[in-house]
């Protein structure tokens, strides 16, 4: 189970939007990457580029941290609510990262360690997303891009349940958990 | 190997469930499906071996001696293609009733390799293509398991043990564990299949 938080704040730091959403979610490439590891063997995954590759066993499989001002990885915000399908390989209406109108500021992707309770195990990866423009930044779809040894891959996109607007001079946190229960 | 596993391909589940889920079938030595089920997947070490590999941070797992280790991400993490023979990763059969715990690093009692009482032959650990059906993407890891013993064994619990990197060397760590009761009859073979589908 996966589930995204977006929070978002004006520049007062008030609270103005709050969504909690399962996610809708993983995509093909998450388990291509996943077989990759555990079958030990060279497969195709499509990159976000749209294009397929050959991707073996790798110890940057499924990398999904980055540093700030980096669009390319980690999580990522955009603007198109078409369905989800198992099969789409990228956010279809990324927005950029900048300071005018219709871009946002992109931070560093952070994590929250693994922890367990009686019957559940969580980690958490979120990103604060800056609008230091003058006009109102609407998502309406966010997603995971992970690194693979020789590319790049979405492994999640969830288009979300009612969009979220970041005010102008305000600011939204994305926080993907990861939660595994007993089933 | 793939003809054995075009036979015991088992029908899709009609169960939709958004996200990652497991489902664990067994067939008998004519490919029937006689035990299909969801796993109770996934137990605490995947999602540390899934962070490490996220966030490049190192996590704590516990390994299936029960020894907490701290790995990091590695081109071999989550390997599961145990060889014929071999009974400490893979997919691997017990015989305890205990109940699962998120937390569990083994399974309650592993049967042995061997075609003695009370042992069964493991067979490779194998991994098929994915497929694309509709929404969804899905897998299946196969083993087959053989008794040349002289009595019926009645498996109770069912693992999937993967190997993870600590820096040196690899270590078995259980990612599932699921209780399902069935029968592998004396000079007979069990085929046990976990399948992984992701459902957009």
């Amino acid at each position: 189970m996966i589930t995204v938080r977006i929070e978002s704040r004006n520049s007062k730091g008030e609270i103005v939007g709050l969504v909690e959403t399962p996610a809708q979610s993983l995509v093909h490439n998450f388990l291509r990457v996943l077989r990759i590891q555990m079958n030990q063997a060279a497969a195709s995954v499509q990159t976000t580029a749209g294009g397929w590759i050959s991707q073996n066993r790798h110890d940057m499989n499924f990398t999904s941290t980055i540093g700030a001002g980096i669009i390319g990885r980690g999580i990522v915000v955009g603007t198109i609510t078409t369905p989800v399908s198992i099969s789409q390989a990228t956010i279809f209406g990324r927005i950029p990262h900048g300071t005018v109108g219709g871009q946002l500021l992109y931070q560093a992707v952070t994590f929250v360690a693994p922890s367990d309770s009686t019957s559940v195990v969580t980690f958490q990866m979120s990103r604060l997303f800056l609008n230091r423009s003058t006009i109102p930044a609407t998502i309406s779809e966010v997603g995971i891009y992970s690194a693979v040894g020789g590319g790049t891959v979405m492994i999640d996109r969830t288009v979300l349940p009612s969009p979220v607007v970041v005010p102008a001079g305000g600011q939204v946190t994305i926080v993907y958990t990861f939660r595994g229960t007993l089933g | 190997m793939e003809s054995a596993l075009s036979i015991d391909r088992p029908a899709l589940v009609e169960e939709v469930e958004k996200g990652l889920s497991t489902y664990i079938h067994v067939s008998d030595d004519q490919g029937r499906i006689i035990l299909s089920k969801k796993a109770n997947t996934i137990l605490s070490n995947f999602y540390r071996v899934l962070y490490m590999h996220m966030s490049h941070g190192k996590a704590d797992f516990r390994d299936t001696g029960g020894a907490t280790r701290g790995g990091s991400r590695n081109n071999e993490n989550f390997q599961v293609k145990a060889p014929a023979g071999e009974a400490a990763w893979g997919i691997v059969l017990g015989t305890s009733t205990a109940a699962v715990s998120i937390t569990d690093y083994n399974l309650g009692a592993t049967i042995p390799h061997g075609t003695g009482a009370g042992q069964l032959l493991y067979g490779s650990t194998d991994v098929t293509d994915i497929e694309i059906i509709g929404n969804m993407a899905r897998f299946y890891i196969t083993r087959l398991f053989t008794n040349d013993g002289g009595a019926d064994i009645t498996v109770n619990e069912i693992g999937l043990i993967v190997r993870v990197h600590d820096g040196f060397p690899l270590y078995s760590v259980l990612i599932d564990r699921t209780l399902a009761t069935f029968i592998v009859p004396a000079g007979g073979s069990r085929n046990v299949i976990y399948e992984l589908r992701v459902v957009a």
